[in-house]
């Protein structure tokens, strides 16, 4: 049975598939892994979404 | 009150003397009244555990109905209200084929479930004017969440009132041992709906996510209805890669791509990567190699697999990322998708391991593919 003081974040994590730099924020309306986003701001690559997981924070 | 002189009571109770009628009727009373109303007794206490997992299991079918019908309501633009059709859907019902013979009966089994697919997709696709694919298989997923609840709420209903209406106690006592069980899945089904209405991967998901990240940079085509395939290489070997469509809600057709893409490129092995339930006191997210069709569901489509695999004599290996159910069926959990890398070296190692160099390898990803592209 699930924590009733379990709270989930779900988290998008984004790599440049030149430069391998890699950045998490909170997922967003839209996200899904392997979809193309932009370009990469140092090395002009393409930046997709690798992963998105849910994180807990229990209180 | 002074109690150090308990003569009186010791007198009136006639403790130490057995023969005391008074006392005899204290002890014997009881052990009458349990022998002849025990059962009901304990009816009673186990009625009231029942009462609350059964009102929690309402409320929990409720909740998910109304936020299927808020989904549908105010996400999409349905034609008129879709209220009194969705109460309709949660009420179908599938009909087993019979097995007094089961010779021949996976075909059967097949042909319902393809049936019941097909129809809820026209059903879901009839209440809007223009759906997009993603939403369409996102709405069956929950319609299926709540007519799963709905159906374990009245099935342990109709268990609860029978031996109530019978005043039969050994008919609840299986439904009381059931009834962790039952509220386990109810309570993950009822946190299953947010991730399926924002599109989110869930832990059944690893499978389409190791595959789908081997698919990036190659040519995607049809295997089936909702399910993709691509050619690849690697140390060699050629590698047919199968999946489920995504980013969508579905699980595709890996029985049936399966079957076709063996006829037409007969690999030499086949990889199946799927989450697995994990046992009590196993981690999350733990991997673990094996043999064999790597594939849950009704059985039908490791059937398929299982058989053509066995007609061209083609060894089936398994890699499996141990999960609950929760896990399995709500938001990816961190534990499990960080697992993603860790499969897909193993399945190169497996590759390299188990074939030689120009032989061809069929890898399919297992799962429901939401919230994951390939």
């Amino acid at each position: 049975m699930s924590n009733k003081n379990e709270i989930i974040t779900a988290y998008t994590l984004l790599q440049c598939n030149s430069c391998k730099e890699q950045s998490k924020r909170k997922f967003s309306d839209g996200d899904y892994v392997f979809k193309e986003i932009l370009k990469c701001s140092s090395c002009d690559g393409q930046i997709i979404i690798t992963k998105i997981f849910g994180e807990s924070l229990t209180q | 009150v002074d109690f150090s002189n308990l003569d009186i009571l010791d007198e009136f109770f006639g403790m130490g003397d057995d023969s005391n009628p008074f006392m005899m009727l204290i002890w014997f009373l009881p052990i009458i009244l349990f022998v002849f109303y025990g059962q009901r007794i304990q009816l009673i206490i186990t009625s009231r555990d029942i009462k609350k997992s059964m009102s929690e299991l309402e409320q929990f079918r409720n909740d998910s109905r109304d936020e299927l019908i808020n989904y549908i309501k105010h996400k999409l633009s349905p034609n008129g209200d879709p209220t009194q059709k969705l109460d309709r859907f949660f009420d179908y019902f599938t009909i087993m084929p019979v097995d007094i013979d089961p010779n021949g009966i996976i075909p059967k089994i097949h042909n319902l479930v393809r049936s019941r697919e097909d129809t809820t997709r026209k059903q879901v696709k009839s209440m809007f004017t223009e759906i997009s694919t993603l939403e369409v298989t996102k709405v069956q997923n929950l319609l299926e969440i709540v007519t799963t609840l709905q159906l374990l709420h009245r099935i342990v209903r109709h268990f609860f009132l029978t031996a109530k209406k019978q005043n039969n106690y050994p008919l609840i006592l299986p439904l009381q041992m059931m009834l962790p069980f039952i509220m386990e899945q109810a309570e993950a089904l009822k946190d299953a709906v947010p991730a399926f209405k924002q599109g989110q991967p869930i832990g059944d998901g690893i499978g389409p996510l190791v595959v789908g990240g081997m698919m990036l940079d190659t040519k995607k085509q049809k295997a089936e209805f909702e399910t993709v395939y691509s050619e690849s290489e690697f140390n060699d070997r050629k590698l047919i890669l199968l999946k489920a469509e995504g980013p969508y809600a579905t699980v595709g057709r890996p029985g049936e791509a399966t079957e076709s893409l063996v006829e037409k490129l007969k690999p030499n092995i086949i990889i199946m990567i799927d989450a697995a339930l994990k046992l009590e006191g196993e981690d999350t997210g733990d991997v673990a190699q094996g043999f064999g069709a790597a594939i849950g569901g009704i059985g039908t489509d490791r059937f398929k697999i299982e058989a053509i695999a066995t007609k061209h004599d083609i060894p089936v290996f398994a890699i499996v990322v141990r999960q609950s159910v929760r896990d399995a069926i709500t938001l990816m959990k961190k534990e499990i998708s960080d697992q993603a890398e860790n499969v897909r070296n193993q399945v190169y190692e497996m590759i390299t391991d188990n074939s030689n160099p120009n032989e061809t390898v069929l890898v399919i990803g297992v799962g429901n593919t939401l919230g994951v592209a390939q």
